[in-house]
């Protein structure tokens, strides 16, 4: 009885229990209003797809250095504020060697990430069953050392290519044919989408350029090891060639080389290659080759003595401070793709695709090894459509076991 | 010589097929690890490429040995409901996971090791690798020692016993698991020896194994499934078509003339030339 009378002194009343409570939720609901109201807006971040090989049987290691590409340009643009002041962020997938999951991982990123804007896809077979998935799943894709010509001459609308074409590389082949004065010529190519697309490329510029080169077409399986055959068809031409061209990929076109020596057509007729494999890994190539690969000559887009620009430059500091060394020109040449994508958005103030396209079929701007516009050639089938036509064409001659770049035979250095 | 070369790529994986009848497809991979292991000895050791083929043997024969141990002796032990499928998926399998392996922990790039015996001979109007004469005669007596050993020693006989009627040969009192191991080992270093007697000629990388492995199929299939006799015959028929078709064809018809060949051996006696009906 005595403590329900201490209770009751103590105690408070009902009408001041209410108006605690009432005070409680409200100060929480204010408290927690002020909270969320004082919080900084959301940004929504600028999606940039990178859909690359990153894993074998596919060519992951020049996909594990596009993907640093992309990683170090986001991390460049967002110490810079990002884009329209929103943060760049990449969308990372592997794009393998089968091109049904690669167009299943695009149609992800465009539908599920939301990207805008896609570097990487490589390798041909893969790369251009891609660039017709953009049709259906819109996005902006950038391409650089993906050769087939059908990649711009599709002309799909939000393809563009900062690099080389088979049939643009053929030209240069068959200039520096022409200048070396060769009149006949072996030219033993790999049926791919590469090889044969540059045997056609070398048969229209010859037909425009130098109608008086004599071609003969030896074609060679990809993946084979054993060039017996195929070489034996070279040596056994009448009259013999004065030049062997090879259009063949990696790994097997070192085997070739060096069965070419063993055969003892080289050094006797020299070999040109549209393609400077050597300096993928010259370590690599030397220990293959070795004395076969003396008197080589081949085509690449740099030079020890090319000047980059500020941009290219800087790009190099860059790498040099992050990954090391000096990055190959395509990696270059996805920067700039991807600098191109950036002011597009900023300078268009919008990130709706069809609007960055148009803008991007007309930009100018410094690249890393100089200015960069695209062309765009309505004519059906030109492969100048959406297509930089400015890299230059070197050609290094290896004349001591161990050289890469040191002899620079075109243009003179 | 191109077909005593393909026949060398071949007799391993016939050697296994004809005692497990269940295919290798990780044989391509027994033949990488040969010519790594010959490769690893050259640059490590700093010996002649000649002197690392016992090296070779070692290394293919140690992997076939401890496949066939952890991996492929249940499909004789009857764990299994449908063991050449096992076999099939399992080796295949093994396959990816070795070649990566080698893409992964060492490189993806070619290399190569130096010639066994260096020079060329001329001949007609192009000249040949002494290596390839070399490979040739290897190939002849390593054949030849094989058909000696199967033919004329006890071991032999029991393997060769395992391979024809496996509950037959136990009844008779071989030890069949022992049998079946020793034969993968050596199928396995008949592998490693092709891969190292090859490296010089056509490099090293990690899917080298590819193109034997479909030589080695085509030329097992054409001589008969299980048949070395017919396998050491298919490989030389595969290699004189390459070169024949090459020469009065084109060479990009290579590979045509060796399938039509094994097409038309196929439709006329589906056991190939030498298989028998089990």
């Amino acid at each position: 009885m005595n403590a329900k009378i201490v209770f009751s002194k103590t105690a408070l009343t009902k009408m001041q229990a209410i108006i605690i409570a009432v005070i409680v939720v409200v100060a929480s609901i204010i408290g927690v209003a002020v909270y969320y109201l004082t919080l900084p807006t959301p940004v929504t971040p600028i999606k940039i797809g990178v859909l690359t090989p990153l894993s074998a049987p596919a060519d992951y290691i020049s996909g594990s250095l596009i993907k640093k590409t992309a990683e170090l340009f986001v991390e460049y643009q967002n110490n810079k504020g990002g884009v329209l002041g929103r943060p760049l962020e990449l969308v990372v997938a592997d794009q393998t060697l089968d091109a049904g999951t690669a167009i299943s991982s695009l149609a992800r990123m465009v539908t599920k990430d939301g990207i805008i804007g896609l570097i990487g896809p490589w390798e041909s077979s893969v790369a251009l069953p891609l660039a017709e998935a953009t049709q259906d799943n819109p996005v902006l894709m950038f391409v650089t050392y993906t050769w087939a010509d059908n990649i711009t001459a599709n002309h799909y609308k939000y393809v563009f290519r900062v690099g080389v074409a088979n049939v643009l590389v053929s030209k240069g082949t068959i200039e520096f044919i022409k200048r070396a004065g060769y009149k006949r010529a072996a030219c033993i190519c790999e049926e791919s989408s590469y090889g044969i697309g540059m045997w056609d490329g070398m048969v229209k510029w010859r037909d425009e350029l130098y109608p008086e080169l004599e071609m003969v077409k030896i074609l060679t399986p990809p993946g084979k090891t054993d060039y017996t055959a195929e070489l034996q068809a070279v040596a056994t031409m009448e009259p013999p060639p004065d030049v062997i061209i090879m259009n063949n990929n990696l790994p097997h076109v070192n085997i070739m080389l060096k069965q070419l020596h063993e055969m003892g057509l080289t050094p006797k007729i020299p070999v040109v290659s549209s393609y400077a494999f050597n300096l993928v890994d010259p370590k690599s190539f030397w220990e293959t080759v070795g004395e076969a690969g003396i008197g080589l000559i081949v085509q690449d887009y740099a030079s020890p003595y090319m000047n980059y620009t500020d941009v290219g430059k800087e790009f190099l500091k860059i790498w040099a401070e992050k990954v090391g060394g000096t990055p190959p020109v395509w990696i270059c040449w996805y920067w700039d793709e991807l600098r191109i994508l950036v002011k597009a958005i900023e300078d268009t103030k919008s990130t709706n695709i069809d609007v960055l396209k148009d803008y991007i079929e007309n930009i100018e701007i410094d690249g890393t090894t100089g200015p960069i516009k695209f062309i765009n050639d309505p004519a059906p089938g030109s492969v100048l459509w959406h297509q930089w036509t400015g890299f230059t064409y070197y050609f290094f001659k290896l004349e001591a076991v161990g050289d890469t770049t040191e002899h620079q035979i075109y243009p003179p250095p | 010589m191109l077909g005593l070369i393909y026949g060398l790529m071949s007799i391993g994986i016939t050697f296994i097929y004809g005692t497990m009848k269940a295919p290798n497809f990780a044989h391509g991979e027994f033949y990488m690890a040969g010519a790594y292991a010959s490769y690893f000895a050259v640059t490590i050791l700093n010996i002649p490429t000649f002197l690392t083929i016992p090296v070779s043997l070692l290394a293919g024969f140690a992997l076939g040995y401890v496949v066939e141990q952890f991996l492929i002796s249940d499909t004789y032990k009857k764990k299994i409901e449908r063991p050449g499928e096992y076999a099939m998926l399992t080796t295949l399998g093994l396959s990816i996971l070795l070649q990566n392996m080698i893409k992964e922990f060492y490189s993806p790039f070619m290399k190569s090791t130096p010639p066994i015996l260096p020079g060329t001979v001329p001949f007609y109007l192009v000249s040949i690798n002494l290596d390839r004469i070399i490979v040739s005669i290897i190939s002849v007596v390593t054949l030849a020692l094989l058909f000696l050993f199967i033919g004329k020693t006890k071991e032999g006989r029991s393997w060769r016993a395992a391979a024809q009627n496996k509950i037959g040969a136990l009844v008779a009192g071989v030890n069949i698991e022992r049998a079946c191991r020793l034969s993968y080992g050596v199928g396995g270093a008949l592998a490693a020896l092709a891969g190292c007697l090859l490296a010089p000629l056509y490099g090293l990388y990690p899917n080298m194994g590819y193109w034997p492995l479909t030589i080695s199929f085509v030329a097992m299939t054409l001589g008969g499934l299980g048949s070395l006799k017919g396998s050491l015959i298919g490989g030389m028929i595969i290699g004189l078509a390459h070169t024949f078709t090459a020469s009065f064809i084109g060479p990009s018809y290579a590979d045509v003339g060796m399938y039509a060949i094994l097409i038309i051996v196929i439709l006329v006696k589906p056991t190939g030339l030498f298989g028998r009906r089990d």
